[in-house]
């Protein structure tokens, strides 16, 4: 119970206090590319999602076995390149098993899984959690927290680029500059929330 | 209107592809969470610079070699392994910065490796043209690394008060080394190195253009 409790607990903080988009900046070129197309923008997150979390599970092992068996090593080097070779080993297990089940979606979207599985949010929560030295059910709720607040993050991003296509924007300000100035008003709120220290 | 002047011009700049020219943290908002959370001080951008270099410049040359026939969706991460590779081997020059440097940067430098620059650099269609590849990589780091210096600077002047660690004022807003005002510091550089395109561009436009003088126009259509 207490197992389940923790890890419903850190999910819920990956996905509101320390949100992959608004507290740490990842993800943030894609959301804004994908934020006009819905049905890619959910492709993406979906495949965002899944592969956080599968990551976060091999990272989890990959992090206890360099404990138990090379308790000596320089963890500064080895770490980072470790998670992501499990990061490629989550990718070549999803690439497949999405083109199995379901064929359809995979021929139209099979181009934005090597985008989800490649960037800051999938190996940056396994990083944050190895920094953290979380236990196992907190380190894989960060990170299916962490593919589910990317999502809500997208969908906040998309919401805001619809009210910013009506409104009378500076020419200067059209496209990026005031989609970030949106997500900055956005984090800053977050921020208000999480109080002045934030951790890396 | 005549605008040989400025096709000129656009021909000369589309060389800085990257850099000056269309600017890929600016315009396309590429590599955007190392501006926004890591490059809080002129330290951490130049170690930010010094990873990014390390990880672009030679990726971008070993992926000109790959074939043509070698699969797409591997592409992605056979690059990132070669990326993480020089990335670690960058913290060797990175760790004369500072002795804290690795602690102030924290995951941020690692996470060069995977970010979108890296995929962008294995997803383009430079087979063979290794020069172009490495010219454009080098580019595209310079683009980052003068947007990092600069956000760098602003950040560490206003926020601590410091320039590379070194006390210069007594005031300072705290308020400028969170997130939140790195994404608005890094929409205003946006929206000014576009006013400053603009500008550019209409100067060469009015060089090559200039505007009739009225009281001329007025005397001859008056006789």
């Amino acid at each position: 119970m207490e197992t389940i409790f923790k890890f419903i607990l850190m999910a819920l903080t990956a996905i509101t206090l320390e949100n992959a988009v608004f507290a740490r900046g990842f993800g943030v070129f894609r959301a804004y590319k994908m934020s006009s197309k819905p049905r890619t923008l959910a492709a993406f997150c979906i495949s965002i999602t899944c592969l956080t979390f599968m990551t976060s599970l091999l990272t989890w092992s990959a992090s206890w076995l360099i404990g138990e068996f090379l308790p000596e090593a320089p963890i500064v080097y080895i770490r980072p390149f470790v998670f992501l070779i499990c990061a490629i080993l989550a990718y070549l297990i999803f690439y497949p098993l999405a083109a199995k089940v379901k064929p359809a979606s995979f021929a139209e979207f099979k181009d934005l899984i090597p985008m989800a599985a490649f960037n800051c949010t999938v190996l940056g929560a396994s990083l944050i959690s190895a920094h953290q030295s979380l236990p196992f059910e907190s380190w894989a709720g960060f990170g299916l927290g962490t593919g589910i607040g990317y999502f809500i993050a997208a969908l906040i991003v998309n919401y805001g680029r619809s009210l910013i296509h009506i409104a009378d924007i500076p020419r200067v300000f059209k496209g990026l500059p005031i989609m970030l100035l949106f997500i900055g008003l956005v984090s800053l709120a977050l921020y208000g929330l999480v109080g002045h220290q934030l951790p890396i | 209107m005549q605008y040989q002047k400025l096709r000129k011009a656009r021909r000369t700049l589309k060389a800085t592809d990257g850099f000056i020219w269309h600017n890929d943290v600016l315009f396309s908002g590429f590599a955007l969470p190392f501006i926004v959370v890591a490059a809080t001080s002129l330290k951490n951008a130049a170690a930010l610079c010094i990873a990014m270099l390390f990880s672009t410049v030679p990726t971008a040359l070993i992926m000109s070699f790959i074939p043509v026939k070698f699969p797409k969706w591997l592409r992605a991460p056979l690059a990132c392994i070669f990326s993480m590779i020089f990335v670690l081997l960058s913290y060797f020059p990175i760790q004369f910065i500072s002795l804290e440097i690795f602690d102030s940067i924290g995951i941020f430098l690692p996470l060069v490796a995977v970010s979108s620059l890296i995929f962008e650099l294995s997803d383009s269609n430079l087979h063979g043209k290794w020069a172009d590849a490495t010219i454009g990589a080098g580019m595209r780091t310079l683009g980052f690394a003068a947007v990092a210096i600069i956000a760098g600077f602003i950040r560490e002047l206003l926020g601590s008060g410091t320039i590379w660690g070194i006390a210069v004022m007594k005031y300072k807003i705290p308020g400028f080394l969170p997130v939140f005002s790195g994404f608005i510091l890094t929409a205003f550089l946006a929206a000014a190195i576009r006013q400053i395109w603009r500008a550019i561009m209409a100067a060469y436009i009015r060089a090559e253009n200039p505007l009739p003088d009225l009281k001329e126009k007025e005397r001859s259509g008056m006789a």
